[in-house]
């Protein structure tokens, strides 16, 4: 199979100029999808979509078609999100806080509180408030509408255990206050 | 009454953020990353089996060149074999491996007689390990001037002086039996001295040396019970001195010509033949045989072993004509020299004349057991 800058009719074209050309394309859906795991942080969003057009430098020989690469980059900003979220839970644990003087967690960025309903804010604040595997697999499903075979697929999980992460999030978010269609 | 506000979905959640855009001096910053010479992605590498296989090479060599290498000096191997009419002397330290056991000189001359089957320790000291004998094998046989040892697989230590030698037994069990056949049974950690008449010894080249002090006294002599052997120790021999003398040392009966008295640890058949004579009398010859075969089985005084052989056959005789002839037969390839060597030609006389009268009275049987045995 003929790899994705020959069918674009690039001889051996600079890996820069590609990822230029796919983060272009990619960047504005990719932000959205961290502003959303991250809480509405728009810096950290951007460092994640920084992350993920790095790392795809080192991974575009591994590439087949450029040109769809919408369910890539949505595996992709995911798992960075996650990653990132996990990360930053450990380090905004209390043990690790006592032994290194880490900064503290980004605010709301003023542009997510000009844009962003206070309603909304609070459910975000719910979601935010989930454990990191149950807040990706939530805003998975029931905005993303992704099914659980599906979720299990781009995050390695079984989907026994994605359900079990979907059922615990949903409890906590009715315990907030808010509805979750299952159905949805 | 007002009506309660509707909760926002997640869905408008999502959607919320569709208005926001990257922020400029953030997409500059992305741009210029992704726009800068390529660079080794270091995240990678650090995750990767070429960074940990390069950071144990790095260990080992800094390893390597801070420890300052020690070298071991090998111990001095030394060792001289002097052949003269039939034995071979040892000078140095010396290990032979020879069949079923190792033998390792422990003293400067050491000198042995290795032929087929049988081994001879004439002069000096020698630690021996003999491999396990199978059960009912014969015994190894180790001579020695005045004496020879029979080891079924064990560790002991011998020591020859001028006119007496030290048995050293580190394992297993041993039987001594001096020339004059007295026999002593020897257990883990105890040391046996015996002595023999200057004649005894066959004639060698006079020593050079011995480590081991002469000693005078006739009586046994008393000297610490030796350490458990290890691996290190192994041809430290132990040197027997006055001052150090204690009370576990033995030595075997003097050869007197009288039937030897068995050791303090050897068991005594008494016991065993009060019990077969009990059940002879009763007439339960079966269990009296049984009895005795399991008193056999036991470690003997070898005249106790031929009182044994020969009340077989008496026994036997009571249950099996037959049987009684084969055992008098095997009494008599043993024990031809023995004290029922008689008793026994008789009876094999009357196993060959009638091979179906072989069932006597009682009152011909040979002389009682415990007559025999006291």
């Amino acid at each position: 199979m003929p790899k994705a800058t020959e069918r674009r009719g690039l001889a051996e074209p600079d890996p820069r100029e590609l990822v230029l050309y796919l983060y272009e394309r990619h960047q504005k859906h990719v932000l959205r999808l961290a502003l959303r795991y991250g809480g509405g942080r728009l810096g950290w969003a951007e460092d994640v979509t920084q992350d993920v057009f790095v790392s795809l430098l080192s991974h575009l020989p591994e590439l087949h078609d450029v040109e769809d690469l919408d369910g890539y980059f949505y595996r992709l900003t995911t798992r960075r999100c996650l990653n990132r979220l996990r990360h930053e839970r450990l380090v905004n644990s209390a043990p690790v806080k006592w032994l290194l003087t880490t900064l503290g967690r980004e605010s709301e960025s003023p542009e997510t509180r000009a844009l962003v309903h206070a309603e909304l804010r609070q459910l975000g604040l719910a979601l935010d408030s989930l454990p990191p595997k149950e807040r990706v697999v939530v805003s998975m499903r029931f905005i993303d509408h992704q099914s659980q075979q599906e979720i299990a697929t781009a995050l390695g999980y079984s989907k026994g255990y994605v359900s079990k992460l979907l059922k615990r999030g949903t409890v906590r978010l009715r315990q907030a206050g808010f509805e979750v269609n299952d159905a949805g | 009454m007002p009506a309660e506000p509707t909760k926002p979905s997640l869905e408008a959640y999502g959607r919320a953020f569709r208005q926001m855009q990257i922020r400029p001096e953030a997409d500059a910053r992305i741009r210029a990353r992704l726009q800068a010479p390529l660079r080794w992605n270091q995240r990678r590498f650090l995750l990767s089996p070429r960074y940990w296989a390069l950071a144990a090479v790095v260990v080992v060599v800094t390893i390597g060149l801070a420890i300052p290498r020690v070298k071991l000096a090998p111990p001095p191997v030394s060792c001289e074999v002097e052949s003269k009419a039939g034995l071979n002397s040892y000078r140095g330290t010396c290990q032979l491996a020879l069949e079923g056991m190792t033998v390792s000189m422990t003293s400067e001359v050491t000198t042995l007689v290795e032929e087929m089957q049988r081994v001879e320790l004439v002069e000096g000291s020698a630690s021996f390990v003999v491999e396990k004998v199978a059960v009912g094998g014969e015994p190894v046989v180790i001579r020695v001037p005045g004496g020879r040892i029979e080891v079924l697989g064990t560790h002991f230590d011998v020591q020859l002086m001028s006119s007496q030698g030290a048995l050293t037994l580190h394992e297993g069990r041993i039987r001594f039996t001096s020339d004059g056949q007295s026999a002593v049974v020897m257990h883990p950690g105890e040391r046996v001295v015996w002595r023999w008449a200057e004649g005894d010894r066959p004639p060698i080249v006079p020593p050079l040396g011995s480590t081991l002090a002469h000693q005078t006294e006739s009586e046994p002599m008393l000297a610490p019970r030796p350490e458990p052997p290890s691996t290190t120790a192994k041809t430290a021999a132990p040197t027997p001195s006055r001052a150090t003398r204690q009370p576990s040392e033995r030595t075997p009966p003097p050869a007197t010509g009288e039937p030897p008295r068995a050791s303090r640890r050897l068991p005594q058949p008494e016991t065993a033949i009060a019990r077969i004579m009990e059940l002879k009398l009763q007439g339960k010859f079966s269990q009296a045989l049984l009895a005795l075969d399991k008193a056999a089985s036991g470690v003997l005084a070898p005249h106790a072993r031929e009182v044994l052989s020969f009340e077989r056959g008496v026994l036997l005789e009571r249950i099996d004509g037959a049987r009684a002839c084969a055992q008098f037969e095997l009494h008599q390839s043993r024990y031809h020299a023995g004290q029922y060597a008689r008793a026994a030609d008789q009876r094999l006389k009357r196993c060959a004349s009638s091979h179906d009268s072989l069932t006597h009275d009682a009152d011909n049987s040979p002389p009682l057991l415990d007559d025999k045995t006291q």
